[in-house]
């Protein structure tokens, strides 16, 4: 199972949202990347030297990242980043069977 | 990794560099005025400075803490004494000339004009004769914006400003190390900055100051290890605006970076980053979606190449090159949001990669080929 290790404030957004590092043990693989992009966008790049993701859910969060990686980063439109933390805190550490 | 975020602090450092700073932090601390035996590293930082920068006296040659120090020193210095007055500056300027400005503006009776730049991101001096007023007190110019690497006519300019008996503050940060500057040959008075940390190659928390006098009141006082009996600062350089203890490894770092440039020389040093700036451009110029900000006259002496890629924020772009590809530059506004501006790059601001002397073709295309991958995902 996935844990969230960590939630550190990164720097504020031009346009008023803010981001923050979410840094989990054991790194992202490929299962916890799918689990994170339910209900939401995934655009994934397997091709890149580190696979490279990134995940939209409109108007909540866009989440960046590398597969492979213990950290990744969240942008909250601040207008729901409570609602979209524990929602994504929840997502994060589902284990693999809830996947 | 390769680090293309020279222009912000340049990386790795000379070898020398590290030894020296180790060398200073293990030794007997050497101050000058303050220590006995052998020559000082200050001493010596200074006196490589003031070669490199064509000074005749290196007393003239005042080490800071960072280059935001020393515009802020003269900045502040220049306009308590004018005030109410007006300032020239340009839209090229970093935050570190912009902000102390607007402060002034702010605190004062100052009016701050910034000067447009040509469409290629040139100041020229006719702009800056037609904007100079009669109460104008100083003239503000970097050498090189540090969102497009476009080099200033700086002669030009300080003609300009020396006819109009105008100080000029010269902000050196992107071009120290890489584009000759005889400070000896500028007319009027000038004041020039430049960061230790960037083509100079010393360590951060390091700078130099040139001043032409000390006719500008010190921001700062305090001990300067002699003439301790006079309450208020001595008045002769380089105590007038040094005060406190050096920053003994900073100074020998400094020191040791400025030899590897003296050896090296500044226009091989240039021409290395001229070269690098010039491979790139070719490179993204014919790659879809890459749009290049102009530089002036092809010359890449600042070793900055700024650029966006349509439909990716310029944020994401920096984060897929260092996560992905182990490339790091910088993306944003650079801390010239004015310079972003002109170049209608608000408010997602630009991709920046820079070089320095450790840079090589190899980092050039590796960069090329990362941004061509991600063009076509």
């Amino acid at each position: 199972m996935t844990r969230v290790l960590e939630i550190r404030a990164l720097e504020d957004c031009f346009d008023g949202s803010f981001a923050k590092e979410i840094r989990v043990d054991p790194p992202v693989d490929e299962a916890t990347m799918r689990r994170l992009a339910t209900e939401a966008q995934l655009s994934y790049y397997p091709e890149f030297p580190r696979p490279y993701f990134r995940i939209e859910k409109w108007g909540f969060y866009v989440i960046q990242g590398v597969v492979g990686n213990a950290t990744f980063r969240v942008t909250f439109a601040r207008s729901a980043v409570n609602a979209a933390l524990a929602h994504l805190q929840d997502l994060t550490e589902q284990g693999e069977d809830h996947g | 990794m390769r680090f293309l975020n020279n222009a912000a602090t340049s990386f790795p450092n000379p070898e020398a560099v590290t030894r020296a700073v180790a060398a200073s932090l293990a030794a007997r601390p050497m101050e000058p005025g303050r220590s006995r035996g052998g020559k000082d590293l200050v001493s010596v930082c200074r006196e490589r400075l003031a070669t490199l920068f064509g000074v005749d006296d290196p007393a003239q040659v005042i080490l800071v803490p960072s280059a935001t120090y020393g515009l802020n020193l003269v900045i502040h210095g220049v306009l308590t004494a004018a005030a109410p007055c007006h300032v020239l500056a340009t839209q090229l300027e970093h935050n570190s000339v912009l902000r102390p400005l607007a402060h002034a503006a702010r605190r004062a009776k100052v009016e701050v004009t910034h000067l447009t730049p040509t469409a290629a991101g040139e100041i020229t001096a006719a702009a800056l004769a037609d904007a100079i007023r009669p109460q104008t007190r100083l003239v503000a110019v970097t050498h090189a914006s540090n969102v497009s690497g476009s080099i200033q006519p700086v002669a030009e300019l300080a003609a300009v400003a020396a006819r109009a008996q105008i100080p000029l503050l010269l902000d050196a940060s992107q071009t120290a190390g890489a584009v000759p500057l005889s400070y000896r040959t500028l007319p009027g008075r000038v004041f020039l900055v430049a960061a230790g940390h960037k083509g100079l190659y010393g360590p951060t928390g390091t700078g130099v100051l040139v001043v032409p006098d000390a006719l500008v009141a010190p921001t700062f006082v305090g001990g300067t290890g002699v003439r301790s009996e006079e309450l208020l600062q001595p008045e002769t350089l380089p105590l007038y605006y040094e005060a406190g203890t050096h920053n003994l490894p900073g100074a020998a770092g400094l020191a040791a970076g400025v030899e590897f440039v003296l050896e090296r020389g500044v226009e091989t040093l240039g021409q290395h980053r001229h070269d690098l700036v010039t491979r790139l451009r070719e490179r993204l110029q014919t790659q879809p979606g890459i749009t290049l900000q102009p530089i002036v006259n092809g010359d890449g002496r600042a070793g900055v190449v700024s650029f966006t890629v349509a439909g990716v924020d310029p944020d994401e772009v920096g984060l897929v090159l260092s996560e992905s590809f182990d490339i790091e530059t910088r993306s944003g506004l650079h801390c010239a949001p004015l310079a972003h501006r002109h170049f209608k790059t608000l408010p997602r601001g630009t991709v920046r990669a820079s070089f320095a002397a450790f840079n090589t073709n190899d980092d050039v295309e590796a960069l090329a080929a990362a941004l061509a991958k991600l063009g076509r995902r």
